[in-house]
């Protein structure tokens, strides 16, 4: 009885879902191909509130394309849904210089069961991705216009993702 | 111990810098209008033409080509330049005054032509409506449609042939059929008609109006009149049919409305042998780096 309580304990602090202040660190794998399909997160979560910063780590020994998502995460009702909204700025390298985009996200995530004996929160989502300023040395600053369905059709994107994190308590 | 780090760091970066080699893909100018900031009420004018003919990056074109736009307009029995009924100006521009354009930057007194010197290409995409209603072509509109474009080809032969300039120009249509008419017209000079001048026909992989045997000429050079290049949108195709379309080995052409970082990844991953793009300067710099 003693281990059971254990257990849904971790698998609460894992999950959030009692509100208590966790850091958290893992994968997020998506369908987007886009930015990298790996990247690593890090984040934390006091109360309801859950905040992580997302990037490929490729990006220190290459900065052909570098990506860092901010995501918000409220986890209300249930816990087991939350809606997220985040900013991604986006840079490739081109010939003398970079060029830039930065994107809106906005979507949903929802818990999975928790794995490794509530050590490892699991989480899956949608997200809509949409492309909101486009810039660099040289080039007009292009905003997103929805002006018709031909200026925003490819700078709108809705994709899955899956993340792992491995979760403790501060 | 402290001098291998040092080391090993570099071979990764060595490694890592050699992955990232740049695919080398011909960029054509999406709709004649890749000089400015992205604006599609703009696309098929006479006026972004021009000013994307004129458009350099280190003293040479930024583009391997140019795609023109062609509407069979039935009220006025005319050929347009323009993308769609809804932003045809008043008066109207024409698919010749298109060619004529061109023309004349085939015979500007220059070694970069395009990016790549002296040859130039020229993608001639057929509308498939004729009114604002999206009505198809009859058979008599479908053959002034097709006579049209030959119109324009010889227009880019005289000139490329007095500046002694390669050419290639595409045909592509979202009706395959106006595509595959082209070589039953009795003005069809052939794939090869001279040896500066080299013509070629594209369908879209979505297209239902392909068919099995289009497999000949897409991986070969056995079928004379058949298709040649395969058009995709990387964001309007699940990524594995992609792959799948990569592993024929026919040559495939990239196009989109906005360069977004799909893009880029389709241009890394499946080596569009074309890439259609109103952002030239961007896609340039991008292989160039």
């Amino acid at each position: 009885m003693v281990v059971l309580t254990a257990t849904d304990a971790r698998a609460d602090d894992a999950n959030g879902e009692r509100g208590e202040r966790s850091w958290h660190i893992g994968t997020k794998v998506t369908t987007d191909i886009g930015p990298h399909r790996f990247r690593l997160g890090v984040g934390a979560q006091i109360a309801q509130v859950s905040v992580t910063l997302i990037t490929d780590p490729k990006v220190f020994i290459d900065n052909s394309e570098q990506d860092l998502d901010l995501i918000l995460e409220w986890k209300f009702g249930s816990d087991r849904w939350s809606p997220l909204i985040g900013w991604r700025t986006s840079s490739v390298s081109i010939d003398r210089g970079r060029h830039w985009q930065q994107h809106l996200l906005l979507g949903v995530s929802g818990l999975l069961p928790p794995l490794l004996w509530g050590h490892v929160r699991g989480q899956f989502g949608t997200e809509l991705v949409f492309t909101t300023i486009r810039h660099g040395e040289g080039f007009e600053t292009e905003w997103l216009s929805v002006e018709s369905d031909r200026h925003v059709r490819d700078l709108v994107s809705i994709n899955l993702f899956l993340r792992f994190d491995y979760v403790t308590p501060f | 111990m402290q001098r291998t780090k040092p080391i090993l760091v570099l071979a990764v970066c060595a490694t890592v810098s050699a992955c990232d080699e740049r695919p080398q893909s011909l960029i054509i100018c999406h709709n004649a209008n890749c000089a400015h900031e992205t604006n599609p009420f703009a696309d098929d004018t006479l006026a972004s033409l021009t000013d994307s003919l004129e458009l350099t990056y280190l003293g040479r074109t930024t583009m391997d080509g140019v795609e023109l736009d062609t509407i069979w307009d039935r009220q006025g029995a005319r050929c347009l330049f323009g993308h769609d009924f809804a932003h045809i100006f008043d008066p109207a521009e024409t698919g010749m005054q298109a060619a004529e354009l061109v023309a004349a930057h085939l015979r500007k007194p220059t070694d970069f032509v395009s990016w790549g010197g002296n040859r130039f290409f020229v993608k001639i995409e057929l509308k498939r409506e004729v009114t604002a209603l999206n009505d198809p072509h009859t058979e008599e509109e479908r053959l002034a449609h097709l006579a049209c474009a030959y119109d324009m080809v010889d227009v880019l032969r005289a000139a490329a042939a007095d500046a002694s300039r390669e050419l290639e120009i595409m045909f592509e249509s979202e009706d395959v059929e106006l595509v595959r008419g082209l070589p039953r017209h009795p003005r069809w000079p052939g794939k090869d008609p001279d040896d500066r001048t080299r013509l070629r026909l594209i369908a879209q992989v979505q297209s239902t109006e392909l068919v099995l045997t289009d497999l000949t000429s897409l991986t070969t050079n056995d079928d004379d009149d058949g298709i040649d290049i395969l058009s995709f949108h990387t964001s309007r195709l699940p990524d594995g049919l992609q792959q799948s379309f990569y592993a024929l080995d026919a040559s495939l052409m990239l196009w989109m409305l906005d360069a977004s970082l799909e893009s880029l990844y389709a241009m890394g991953t499946y080596h569009p042998e074309y890439v259609i793009t109103g952002e030239a300067q961007l896609f340039r710099r991008w292989e160039e780096f």
